[in-house]
């Protein structure tokens, strides 16, 4: 009795030794970051079609985070700022995801038909919408609210990610004065530059992730 | 088209501007206008209704927020919009703001916002310059802002207050609001010397040790500028004697720091919840008493420690005293030739372990669910070493020797021709030692692979060079040999009793591939192992007695094939897994669905997460977790308790340990409902930390 616990002890005082001082591992998990490659996704968009990121290599692809009753969606909707920047990545030959990551029964969920009539009533443009209601896609990006945004390069790097433009505001009135982040990590990369800002604090709603 | 959707909100809030507005101006005379906003009310209130040329008056709009909803702080953290008041005063008023209140830690899933529920108050100091005329001063504010619980909802309004300019103080009702937010505001200079570090993944704030933080609970910090920590990630706080260190995750994509970082540093303290600020400078000098540096010293030291305890491992020792019998024996001849096989030995270990070092690098490049241990996380590799170790054990006894060839190979090393075999020796040494030092290793060597790649292979460098160093040493100073007995039988008898702690070794990897496997194939690995020793016995005791060269060569080729079949029955049957069953009824597997359930209904989870090869978990579990009082308290509270075991690899315990920022187990985690974030322990339990956690439950 009395060697059993001389030994547990003696076992103890080790392991104490050793691991007491040690730094606990943190570790930040694997997630979407400037530079690496764009954390690979298929989702399905509202006609059921299958949509895999690693297809559209050798294009410039633009990711967006979605939720159509967010206040900060709907100022770049509303203002018709969003399309105009979805019309303005397709004439430069990009693809245009938008993705909404909202958990069934939260806000800013969609079924494909509303979503077939949110892109139509708003006159939205982007190659596909797709489905995330998982999260799991929007938590690999580390999408954090609506919108965020993200530019992948046709190598599949990402080089921008972050907010749309530097007004974090729901007025609309602010987007004129406004820099557009995305517009310019556009330019930049396809111009062969370096983008100047590759990465800044998205502004938003939180997504409506499940759970 | 329908654009139903988007504008019937904008409608309302078209509606809700203009009746803010006809507010204000019906209520001209009196400075308190209320705004009519959904789930937040929004008023401008000041503490006296009077501003004279040598008195202050403060003003500030106080919001009124419905339960379950909440406003921002100046950092809103992952997602929201910090309230935002465009003041308007005549000419010769001056303003000054007041600072903020102390924010709250918001969680929304695994995000986390930052931010003040039920009412939030921001103001402004209102003193009179002198050129000042006139007899009221019209203060007006244009106030935006974004109110959510799961959903988010803006708000605009303009309000407008009067100040009558006299020297009649007439305090009003409201001043009591401002001297409530007056104790919310976080307390400048309390904090002294701060400083910051950072490598690539972590950022750490340094800061004097006072009597207030020493007692401290629940320490956070929230930086005041967005985008540079993981906002939801555990800040682990040390109080040192002098100084004390908060470590904070960075984010994946952090943005770089400005020089000075500042922030509010909130925690539980003697008196309560307190808040101070924290301006912390870059840390260059060595002045930085606990900069990750520091932290990376202690580490190299530890790691050296840890090293050395290695050679008193039982899966080691036998094998570097049997290599100090050698020496003994050549001690008489050329020191140098001592030195030689010291250095080398030394090398061997070194190397190997920088090969497992960037083994282990690399997999966790791929993305593997690794920690260290792993190795005995695959039963193939357990069921190896418990044979390998007793083929040696065997050899130990005497029950066979090492082929003519490999004696000649271990015969050049004595006589100094090859000192190959010193570094073989050391290679032998460190695979001999991966499971004896993978259970107490957990913790240093996860910090080495979060480290950078450099200080990763520094650090297992080091553990190597720990290892060989009490070789290197006698083997630089032979003298010390001297203080052995002589050479003569002894060291024969203590080389054949040396076989015992291997025993002792190869019983703890049969109880871990039981774990691995299921009993039934712990069974067969220890016949296999009983099975393997009478093959070297016929191979190694009965053979060799043999007169004529036949009978020889059959009792060779009988036990070599029983040697072969028994391993070839120990690997076929590592491979069959069975779930391990979990006996304690008490404890249920973990899964996320059952801890977030518990939480939805406020009731306290606590979570175990553990593997068989982990010394120090079995430790805790058996002085800690199984005590009848620790289960007695938990029963008595009904806490949900959970057991994640890693024996095995499993990408939903990896998974479950990194949500909570570790990679390793052990890993203590209590859910008290009264808490938004989950309490973490040390890894080394004690039950009275258990019984004080259990304490703070509601």
């Amino acid at each position: 009795m009395r060697f059993s616990k001389l030994f547990t002890s003696t076992i103890f005082t080790l392991a104490l030794l050793i691991q007491l001082n040690a730094p606990s591992a943190f570790a930040a998990p694997k997630q979407a970051k400037i530079g690496e490659s764009a954390p690979e996704f298929t989702l399905t968009d509202n006609n059921g079609k299958q949509h895999r990121l690693s297809d559209y290599k050798g294009k410039y692809v633009i990711l967006e985070w979605f939720n159509k009753d967010c206040p900060f969606v709907k100022k770049h909707y509303e203002s018709g700022n969003m399309q105009k920047l979805q019309k303005e990545a397709a004439d430069k030959g990009a693809v245009w995801f938008t993705i909404t990551s909202s958990a069934e029964g939260k806000q800013g969920y969609m079924t494909n038909e509303i979503a077939t009539k949110v892109l139509a009533d708003s006159n939205a443009q982007p190659t596909a919408w797709l489905a995330d209601p998982t999260g799991e896609v929007g938590k690999a990006y580390d999408a954090r609210t609506t919108p965020h945004m993200y530019v992948i390069n046709p190598e599949g790097k990402l080089v921008y990610a972050g907010a749309i433009d530097d007004k974090a505001t729901t007025d609309e009135d602010d987007i004129a004065e406004a820099t557009n982040y995305v517009s310019s990590a556009l330019s930049e990369s396809m111009a062969g530059q370096e983008v100047s800002t590759a990465s800044t604090q998205a502004y938003g709603c939180s997504i409506k992730y499940a759970g | 088209m329908n654009h139903h959707t988007f504008n019937a909100p904008r409608l309302a809030l078209t509606k809700l501007i203009a009746e803010a507005t006809i507010t204000s101006f019906l209520a001209l005379w009196c400075c308190i206008t209320p705004a009519l906003a959904q789930r937040v009310d929004a008023r401008i209130i000041t503490d006296y209704a009077s501003v004279s040329g040598n008195q202050r008056t403060r003003i500030g709009v106080h919001f009124k927020i419905e339960p379950g909803w909440h406003l921002y702080w100046k950092n809103p953290g992952d997602s929201g919009m910090a309230p935002k008041i465009k003041w308007t005063v005549p000419e010769a008023v001056k303003l000054s703001p007041l600072p903020w209140p102390a924010p709250k830690r918001l969680p929304v899933g695994h995000l986390m916002n930052f931010g003040y529920e039920n009412e939030l108050l921001l103001g402004e100091e209102v003193t009179l310059r002198p050129g000042f005329g006139g007899d009221r001063a019209t203060i007006s504010a244009e106030i935006e802002w974004l109110v959510c619980k799961e959903d988010c909802l803006p708000g605009e309004a303009k309000l407008s207050a009067d100040l009558e300019v006299t020297r009649n103080r007439e305090e009003s009702a409201d001043s009591a609001i401002f001297e409530r937010f007056e104790k919310l505001y976080p307390v400048k200079g309390a904090i002294e010397s701060a400083t910051f570090t950072e490598n690539s993944s972590f950022l750490e704030l340094s800061f004097k040790t006072t009597d207030n933080i020493k007692v401290a609970k629940d320490l956070f910090f929230f930086p005041e500028v967005p985008g540079i920590v993981r906002n939801a990630a555990p800040q682990r706080f040390t109080a040192g004697k002098d100084r004390s260190t908060l470590r904070i995750e960075k984010d994946t994509n952090a943005h770089s720091i400005p020089r000075t970082f500042k922030g509010v540093l909130t925690f539980d303290g003697s008196g309560g919840p307190e808040a101070v600020t924290i301006d912390a400078h870059a840390a260059r000098s060595a002045s930085a008493a606990a900069s990750l540096q520091t932290v990376f010293f202690a580490q190299i030291a530890l790691a050296f420690i840890a090293g050395i305890i290695l050679n008193v491992m039982p899966c080691v020792f036998p094998v570097l005293s049997i290599k100090v019998l050698r020496l003994i024996e050549i001690s008489g001849k050329d020191t140098q030739l001592i030195r030689h096989h010291g250095i080398m030995f030394s090398a061997g270990v070194v190397v190997s372990f920088l090969v497992l070092a960037l083994i282990l690098i690399g997999l966790r490049g791929l993305g593997e669910g690794l920690g260290w241990g792993f190795q005995l996380q695959s039963p193939l590799f357990v069921m190896s070493m418990a044979m390998f170790i007793t083929a040696l054990a065997l050899n130990l006894l005497g029950v066979f020797e090492v082929g003519a060839s490999v004696q000649r190979a271990a015969g050049k090393i004595e006589t100094g021709s090859s000192s190959a075999g010193s570094f073989v020796d050391g290679v032998l040494a460190t695979l001999l030692a991966s499971p004896c030092s993978a259970p107490f290793m957990g913790g240093a060597v996860a910090y080495a692979l979060n480290a950078s790649s450099a200080e990763g292979l520094a650090l297992f460098a080091v553990l190597g060079f720990g290892m060989a160093f009490p070789f290197l040493l006698l083997s630089f100073f032979p003298a010390a040999l001297r203080l052995l007995p002589r050479p003569g039988e002894w060291m024969e008898l203590f080389k054949k009793f040396m076989a015992f702690p291997l025993f002792a070794t190869i019983a703890w990897l049969v109880w871990v591939f039981g774990k691995l496997s299921g009993d039934n194939s712990a069974f067969v690995l220890l016949l296999s192992l009983i099975t393997l020793s009478v093959g070297f016995f016929i191979l190694g005791t009965i053979g060799p007695k043999q007169r004529s060269a036949k009978s020889r060569r059959v009792c060779g080729v009988i036990g070599l094939g029983i040697v072969l079949l028994s391993i070839g029955a120990a690997a076929s049957y590592s491979v069959e897994a069975n779930e391990p069953a979990n006996q304690d009824s008490l404890w249920r597997e973990y899964d996320e669905h059952l801890v977030n359930a518990a939480i939805a209904e406020e009731r306290p989870v606590f979570i175990d997460f553990t593997a068989a090869w982990c010394i120090t978990c079995q430790v805790n579990k058996a002085l800690v977790l199984s005590d009848a009082a620790v289960i007695e308290a938990f029963k008595r509270r009904d806490v949900l308790l959970l057991r994640g075991d890693w024996t095995r690899r499993s990408e939903k315990i990896t998974a479950a340990l990194l949500s909570y920022g570790y990679k390793s187990v052990p890993l203590y985690v209590l859910h008290n409902p009264a808490k938004r974030v989950p309490v973490i322990f040390p890894s080394v339990l004690s039950i009275s930390m258990i019984n004080d956690a259990l304490g703070e439950l509601p």
